[in-house]
């Protein structure tokens, strides 16, 4: 067992076995921290060696919060004092994607316009977490703007060729889901699906029945005119939005002998090649005389999406397709095909046109001879249900077989 | 529209004709995009575009709109990858969304919205501090030119 002691030491069995990284320690942290079984120093020290010796290898995080410490002893110090309120997070660590404000602390959105900037103040869910006693470890790498489908978007870091076996782990006790309604959504595993992921998608419905729900199919018409109108949408929306970044305010900034070029110049130095094609994409899109052309045109299909989701979704309980048409690609290997690129957000736009809340789990495999790759099951849910959806998708996980990927370079590590 | 066929296989409606003529002025760059002829495409699904009312993406002008200075090279490489992804953008026109209200936005009914009433924001010096060019109590940026 682990033993209290005034320095930080890195936390061993039972807490941190791989059969517990794959139950929730969310859960457990907050219980472990009351009962004085483990300190939120130790917590956080344990995990930032961990992301010492993966960070190398995985590039994954643009900045790491160098007050991590400093917070994990103000809970400590709150559990000695015995008089203040430990929210539900205490102690947990989290990584906040780039792309949302965190006061103080970097926040780029993978871009170089916004290189060194600072927000003064915190994104609402950033605000919550923190209220919620939980601690900000650093912020993670991201296609730039999001405009990439994949981290090689950034502008900041390469995204390193590891390789991907991953190593299957069993799991736990299952509890059933009698009643819930699910639907798969037929256009999802029709052509220009890989087979091998519709077949685990599937073995997830077979799974969903075998914890008791009912799964029939359901058609969505205007799913596959979804992927145009998002990205009409997108770019045209991102043309505006994207316009306050100017060198003025915030952000970087470029020498210039007068305003346009100081503009242009700020900009062309910030952005990379597919924001600024998606830009000009949105500005064209956006001109005068092509407004019904394209973006009027594209929120009536958003009108229509929404509707078909709703009606899907007065049937169901939940939705589910593959969350993309086939497994991860290769780096490099759409760098200059847009529209190839583009197909692969084709499960995952629909909801975002529809405003629905979505998430997405393992659920399988594909092994193409040079890798196996995981394969996810996107699961939907109606608007403001995310309870129902989360409680899904925790059962679902936390049953499901064979299925807990977890890289080589963790075990290592942490093997029992 | 019952399935998603593989997106690189669908032909795009119009086939732009590829030359640009590019002008080099002391003021700039402008150039002449030419008409724009409908191409019967031999693919399952043909997108027709009413070509006299769309011309295709002219990038230098847009770049211009756009406050982004592009290199010629850029202008090479980006014109047709735009023009592809906005000929592709063209298979809306064949749909029928007579009398399909617009969604402004992806929102849901009913009534989740805050009160609107304004708050000040105290941390005015963490505003100020993230300005790259600042002279109290100005924001400094170059001397504005007008165009001609």
């Amino acid at each position: 067992m682990v033993s209290t002691v005034q320095t930080p030491r890195l936390l061993r069995f039972p807490n941190f076995s791989i059969k517990c990284l794959s139950t929730s320690q969310i859960l457990t942290t907050r219980k472990s921290l009351l009962s004085r079984e483990i300190s939120a120093v130790d917590l956080a020290t344990t995990f930032l060696a961990h992301l010492r010796h993966t960070e190398p290898h995985l590039k994954s995080f643009l900045y790491v919060s160098d007050v991590v410490l400093k917070e994990a002893e103000e809970i400590d110090r709150k559990i000695r004092d015995n008089n203040e309120e430990l929210g539900p997070l205490a102690g947990v660590l989290i990584g906040v994607k780039d792309n949302i404000c965190t006061f103080d602390m970097q926040t780029t959105a993978g871009s170089r316009i916004l290189e060194n900037y600072k927000p003064a103040f915190d994104a609402t869910v950033v605000g919550k977490i923190k209220k919620c006693g939980g601690i900000v470890v650093g912020k993670t790498n991201m296609d730039e703007f999001g405009m990439g489908s994949t981290t090689e978007g950034s502008a900041y870091q390469e995204v390193p060729d590891f390789a991907s076996q991953f190593i299957a782990r069993d799991n736990l006790d299952s509890r059933p889901l009698k009643g819930l309604r699910v639907g798969l959504i037929r256009e999802t595993i029709e052509d220009g699906v890989d087979p091998e992921v519709v077949s685990s998608i599937r073995g997830a419905a077979s799974h969903l029945e075998k914890l008791g729900c009912t799964v029939t199919e359901v058609s969505l018409p205007s799913f596959s005119l979804g992927l145009p109108a998002y990205y009409i949408l997108a770019s045209s929306e991102s043309s505006s939005n994207l316009s306050r970044y100017d060198g003025v305010r915030y952000g970087k900034q470029v020498a210039a002998a007068e305003l346009n070029s100081f503009y242009g110049d700020s900009r062309a130095g910030g952005f990379g090649s597919e924001v600024k094609m998606r830009v000009l994409m949105g500005t064209y899109g956006l001109s005068a005389g092509y407004y019904d052309a394209y973006y009027k045109r594209a929120q009536q299909v958003r009108t229509l999406v929404r509707q078909s989701f709703r009606a899907a979704l007065d049937e169901n309980d939940i939705l589910i397709s593959p969350a993309a048409p086939s497994a991860a690609y290769k780096i490099g290997e759409k760098k200059n095909d847009p529209l190839s690129m583009y197909a692969g957000d084709i499960m995952t736009v629909n909801v975002n046109l529809a405003g629905l809340p979505a998430l997405v789990l393992p659920c399988g495999f594909v092994d193409n001879k040079s890798a196996v790759l995981p394969v996810g099951i996107q699961m939907i849910g109606a608007a403001f249900e995310e309870e129902k959806l989360l409680k899904v998708g925790h059962i679902f996980e936390q049953t499901l077989q064979g299925c807990s990927f977890i890289p080589p370079l963790v075990t290592d590590e942490l093997a029992c | 529209m019952a399935c998603i066929k593989p997106l690189h296989l669908l032909k795009p409606a119009r086939i732009a004709t590829d030359s640009f003529f590019f002008n080099f002025t002391k003021n700039g760059i402008s150039s002449f995009p030419l008409a724009i002829k409908p191409k019967h495409s031999t693919a399952q699904r043909s997108y027709y575009v009413k070509s006299s009312a769309l011309e295709p993406p002219d990038i230098p002008r847009l770049a211009e709109k756009a406050r982004i200075s592009l290199t010629l090279q850029e202008v090479e490489e980006f014109a047709p990858k735009i023009r592809q992804v906005i000929d592709w953008f063209g298979q809306l026109q064949a749909v029928d969304l007579e009398s399909i209200e617009p969604a402004i936005r992806a929102d849901t009914e009913g009534d989740n919205l805050r009160d609107d009433i304004p708050e000040k924001f105290e941390n005015r010096e963490a505003l100020i501090s993230a300005v790259p060019s600042f002279e109290e109590p100005y924001i400094k940026v170059p001397k504005v030119l007008n165009k001609e």
